[in-house]
């Protein structure tokens, strides 16, 4: 067994204890995702107070909810980063949407680029190995898809937010999903 | 898997397919394993890039503000009753009073808070019964969208079946009138057939009489068919060979000589017909006998020959005689 497969096992024992009502499961999965999960609302929300809100409301989702997880459909980072994500796109949303756009046109989206700070545990080898494995996706085809990540932006938004043609937009997309993906399993 | 599916699949992984493209991507993907195993390839796939994203840590108190905040929902799952504040030393005393009061009454919170606690666990219930209901609400959207397939399906087919009706309607249309046709046709040929054994039936009956009619003329020609050979009855008509064809019906005949030495030059060989019943010879006419002695003369008569008795060959002078006057050289018997 992997030590990424190892710690997953790890990390759907704890949901499994959280679903029982076991506060101390939920503060070693609170601990293990919650840097991860707050970095990634930063950057889609670029507000402090609205990521600490969000993040708030995700984990007590998961309190809330840890009983319906299914370890079959998906891994527990990858449920947590889906609720967090759609909580975020939620207050996104919320706000006015000519004003995101004009935001999306007007910031130069970041980059995915490597942290000079250390992160340890599991976590922080998992996003050293990630930050490698991004470097070789192209940076158009990451653009797009930051741009649908971090900013909850349609195909459509995409393509008339850079000045793309749809299918354009669409292919890089694709491209570098599968590059993501190949890397992502090769990884783990 | 094609480009197409792992497109929708990036883009919804992503949540960047708008609404209604998503509505139909999941309703495709409901019914299509390898699609949804897919898409949970790329939502792993997707997760990862929270960890791109520059590290910043949420601040310190936010877990204790989370652990608080579980355990506030928890309390007010749990209602107590706790708030006391209304309470005066005052009111201490009554309250001493009615003990007994608050003993029934703690019995029936009590009572209360496992009400309550039932109400949670069904409400919690509920929540899971409308998960389920969203898959079932999915699934049916998903059996919509078959049936619907299925009803478009069956639309074109039964259009199909139709227009191939209204060509086959035609075509025998067509033929019933092709029938009629050849009917009409058939009963004229039958008539035409009738009519036609009729004139064969009066041909044949014709034919019949002239095959008849022929027959009792050849029968008649035969008849009247007669050969006759002359002999010299002079010494230089000894080696002459001469006979004469007649035809008493058509009153023709035809006289064929070889060896006749030819007649002097004031002299003409003259054929007669001697028919007894008449009294007196009749001139077939005069006779051309060629250097080598030989003659082929056809002649007719215009007046009937009663019965050609005889034939004779004469010697007469130039140019013939009404009557045999020179010698006979050739006779036949």
């Amino acid at each position: 067994m992997s030590p990424r497969a190892a710690s997953t096992a790890e990390e759907v024992s704890w949901l499994a204890r959280i679903a029982l009502g076991d506060e101390a499961a939920f503060v070693l999965f609170y601990r293990r995702f919650s840097v991860p999960v707050f970095s990634m609302l930063i950057k889609m929300l670029n507000n402090q107070h609205d990521a600490e809100e969000v993040l708030q409301l995700s984990f007590l989702q998961i309190w809330g909810k840890a009983a319906t997880f299914d370890p079959e459909r998906s891994a527990p980072f990858t449920w947590l980063v889906m609720i967090a994500r759609n909580r975020g796109l939620d207050r996104l949303r919320a706000r006015d949407r000519q004003t995101r756009l004009e935001e999306a046109a007007t910031r130069e989206p970041e980059r995915f680029t490597a942290s000079t700070e250390d992160e340890p545990g599991v976590a922080g080898d998992m996003r050293a190995l990630l930050t490698l494995a991004l470097a070789k996706i192209p940076g158009d085809q990451r653009l797009a898809i930051e741009m649908a990540f971090f900013r909850g932006l349609t195909h459509d938004e995409i393509s008339e937010n850079l000045g793309e043609p749809l299918g354009t937009i669409k292919a890089r997309i694709r491209r570098g999903m599968l590059r993501l993906h190949d890397l992502v399993a090769h990884r783990a | 898997m094609n480009e197409r599916h792992e497109e929708l699949a990036s883009l919804f992984a992503l949540g960047a397919l708008p609404t209604k493209e998503a509505r139909a991507f999941e309703t495709e993907m409901a019914r299509d394993p390898e699609l949804r195993a897919l898409l949970r390839d790329f939502q792993n796939a997707t997760a990862a890039l929270a960890h791109a994203a520059p590290l910043i840590a949420p601040p310190a108190n936010l877990e204790a503000q989370i652990i608080a905040q579980i355990h506030a929902e928890s309390a007010a799952a749990m209602p107590t009753r706790r708030d006391t504040r209304w309470l005066t030393w005052a009111a201490l005393a009554a309250l001493a009073a009615l003990a007994a009061v608050f003993a029934i009454l703690a019995a029936g919170l009590g009572h209360e808070r496992q009400q309550l606690r039932r109400e949670v666990a069904m409400l919690r219930e509920k929540a899971a019964g409308a998960e389920n209901l969203e898959a079932a609400r999915a699934g049916l959207e998903s059996d919509i969208t078959e049936l619907r397939e299925k009803e478009t399906k069956a639309t074109a087919q039964v259009a199909r079946i139709a227009a191939e009706r209204t060509q086959l309607l035609t075509k025998t249309a067509s033929l019933a009138a092709e029938r009629t046709q050849l009917e009409s046709n058939l009963a004229t040929l039958k008539k035409k057939d009738g009519a036609s054994a009729v004139a064969i039936r009066n041909l044949t009956a014709q034919l019949d009489k002239t095959r008849q009619t022929l027959a009792a003329l050849q029968d008649d020609a035969l008849n009247s068919l007669a050969i006759r050979t002359l002999t010299g009855q002079v010494a230089e008509t000894g080696e002459t060979r001469a006979a004469v064809a007649w035809s008493q019906a058509q009153q023709h005949g035809i006289l064929t000589v070889e060896k006749l030495e030819p007649p002097g030059a004031a002299q003409d060989y003259q054929l007669w017909v001697i028919d007894e019943k008449a009294g007196a010879p009749i001139s077939a006419g005069l006779l051309r006998v060629d250097e080598k002695g030989g003659a082929r003369y056809e002649f007719n008569f215009n007046a009937t020959v009663g019965s050609a008795d005889k034939f004779a060959i004469s010697r007469e002078k130039k140019g013939g005689s009404t009557k045999p006057e020179g010698p006979i050289v050739l006779i036949s018997l």
